[in-house]
């Protein structure tokens, strides 16, 4: 069993199942945690059980009761006191392992119950006169039997079930058989029978359906834990990836006293990081803010780069200040990846709207050393930082680069690629 | 004045003794006829040059009425030499109105000295040279319709060009030979530079978004 709780902070926490136990569909196995919806469907069905075995043992006591003095005078006294020890016997210890272990009886335990309750029925045929076999508790065969009935939702095999079903009805016919004698009669024991055959696949059905219910919700669970555990995992690497960029950089460069870009680059990582630690992300304003002024921007953090801007087309851009936010991140990403790896004598930042106004476009071009796009696996900040996370917002990224001549990232937004919300 | 013998010729304008006596040896490959402080002593000595790499601020207290900036391109260019400004200026309105007063590049003394003399090469080869950030004024002017010259190939290199791709990278996105789209650039820079020479400072900067009289004082007159 491997149980777990994830997410941090207790925000997305959620306990989780053993994948194995959510893929069976039995009732009865062992296989479930507290938590989980498909145990409290579980422990509903078992109490169904309970409730339904002691209501049939409150419904027998009154007759039974009466019926103790007489039974010196029966045909078959201690065979039909022992029908009545044997069927209060398994009502109470059916019930009780169902308040026990919280689960209705499992396929052993329902498959003896049945034969007991078809055992009943037959030597019903000695021990109940015929005229007391239907309308009366001294004949309990036919209630325990439906009892019986409808305590058969542990077991899975659709055949075995409909073969203690049928066991059952067969037993019952055999049962009310004698009590048919002319048309009336005849429809009073059919809808006895039928009783039966109606209620005790009704209640298989509606036991097992609630069960699943509850799988499917401890899957929707698993699934959204699962999700919102990712989702923390690329928050993190979010907050974290372009920080530790800017340590690299503030240790290897040993510029942390001269290079004055270099510490307000690190001293907006470093407030990011403490946002996300503190669990308080800063609330998106409504504010919206410009394409132009996001490129222009970003070169100027990075004037230390023979960077040129050209933002000129893009003063009429509008960007919600949480897509502005994410674009800054990933442009500082791939500006940190040109300062540290391109080797490159040429930057151009190009931003601009599309000639038909469906959209924007931002170019990130170097003429450094390059790298071969169908053998080197992108890093967690092109993948995370600019692919996935843009992506989020409906930004298209492009990176194409030549060994030796040099790489372009295109971050394209049309649209037609807006989610509306 | 260099050690090399061919290829074509240089003559360097520039106030400041150190850079006209450094160019030349940290440019051994390229063949440096003259070096000059000012353009008047440029037009004087009439040396027999090819390109003219000129800063453009000139004046100094030594020299305080030296012609210098726009003015000093366009006597160059009516001397018949072409200009290849090598300045530390970055405004690009400054840098643009070299090229509307006739230069045919313009490269940053922030620049690799291989790069320059690729830069410097390219314009004795008649190529212009413009750096990003003027390309990205010009896309400007075509996109809001104040140039309209351009095919659609052309305009499709100036969006490369303003993106900073060479003609490398161009080559192999626009399945076209790197000679070819050297020559859709020249035309290109052509076309433009004829608009930027003929275009009223106030035209310019209507189309740019600029207020009235932004250009004035840097525009040729």
């Amino acid at each position: 069993m491997v149980r777990g709780f994830v997410g941090v902070g207790g925000t997305h926490g959620a306990w989780i199942l053993d994948p194995c136990a959510a893929a069976s569909p039995a009732i009865s196995d062992n296989s479930l945690v507290p938590h989980s919806t498909r145990a409290a469907a579980v422990r509903l069905v078992a109490f169904f059980v309970a409730g339904m075995r002691l209501a049939t043992l409150a419904q027998m006591a009154p007759t039974l009761l009466a019926a103790m003095p007489a039974l010196s005078r029966a045909d078959h006294p201690w065979l039909t006191g022992a029908t009545w020890i044997l069927a209060t016997v398994m009502l109470v210890v059916i019930a009780a392992v169902a308040v026990v272990t919280r689960r209705p009886p499992g396929v052993a335990l329902a498959v003896v119950d049945v034969a007991v309750a078809v055992a009943l029925l037959v030597v019903g045929l000695w021990t109940v006169p015929v005229e007391l076999r239907t309308g009366s508790w001294v004949g309990f065969q036919l209630g325990y039997a439906l009892c019986v009935s409808c305590s058969l939702s542990a077991i899975r095999s659709r055949w075995l079930w409909m073969f203690l079903l049928v066991s059952l009805a067969l037993a019952e016919a055999v049962y009310i058989a004698p009590t048919v004698d002319g048309l009336a009669d005849l429809t009073g024991a059919l809808s006895t029978w039928l009783t039966l055959l109606i209620l005790g696949p009704l209640a298989w059905f509606g036991c097992r359906t609630i069960v699943r219910i509850g799988t499917e919700a401890d899957e929707a669970r698993r699934y959204a834990a699962a999700a919102a555990k990712a989702e923390e995992e690329r928050r993190a690497r979010l907050a974290i990836h372009n920080g530790t960029a800017m340590m690299r950089l503030l240790v290897e460069t040993d510029a942390a006293d001269g290079n004055g870009a270099l510490r307000s680059q690190a001293e907006v990582e470093l407030n990011r990081m403490r946002a996300y630690l503190s669990g308080h992300t800063p609330a998106p304003a409504n504010e919206a803010t410009n394409l132009a002024a996001v490129a222009t921007a970003l070169g100027a953090e990075f004037d230390d780069l023979p960077i040129t801007v050209v933002a000129d087309l893009a003063q009429d851009i509008t960007l919600p200040r949480a897509l502005a936010d994410d674009l800054a991140a990933a442009l500082r990403s791939l500006l940190l990846n040109v300062r540290q790896h391109a080797q490159a004598t040429r930057v151009v930042l190009h931003a601009a709207e599309d000639e038909d106004g469906s959209g924007w476009e931002v170019t990130l071009h170097d003429d450094g050393i390059g790298f071969d796009t169908s053998t080197t696996a992108y890093g967690v900040g092109l993948r995370e930082v600019v692919v996935t996370q843009l992506a989020r917002s409906g930004v298209d990224v492009e990176i194409s680069s030549i060994p030796d001549l040099g790489t372009t990232v295109t971050l394209t937004q049309t649209t037609a690629s807006v989610q509306v919300p | 004045m260099s050690a090399a013998t061919s290829g074509p010729r240089f003559s360097h304008v520039d106030d400041a003794t150190a850079m006209r006596a450094s160019l030349s040896l940290l440019l051994p490959d390229l063949r440096f006829v003259s070096s000059h402080g000012s353009v008047e002593g440029l037009l004087t000595a009439r040396p027999e040059a090819d390109v003219v790499i000129l800063d453009l601020h000139l004046a100094n207290t030594g020299q305080p009425d030296a012609s210098q900036g726009t003015t000093a391109i366009r006597r160059i260019v009516e001397a018949g030499y072409r200009v290849c400004i090598y300045s530390q200026e970055e405004r690009r309105f400054v840098l643009a109105a070299c090229l509307a007063a006739g230069a045919t590049g313009v490269v940053s003394k922030a620049a690799s000295l291989a790069e320059a003399e690729a830069a410097f090469r390219a314009v004795a080869a008649g190529e212009p040279v413009i750096p990003p950030g003027i390309t990205g004024l010009i896309e400007v002017l075509v996109r809001r319709r104040s140039i309209t010259v351009l095919t659609p190939r052309q305009r499709e290199v100036l969006a490369h060009r303003a993106r900073g791709l060479t003609y490398a990278e161009m080559s192999r996105t626009m399945y076209l030979s790197e000679s070819t789209l050297r020559g859709y650039w020249m035309e290109l820079a052509q076309l433009v530079s004829e608009y930027l020479r003929e275009t009223s400072p106030g035209d310019i900067e209507h189309a740019l978004g600029l207020r009235p009289g932004d250009l004035l004082d840097l525009w040729p007159g």
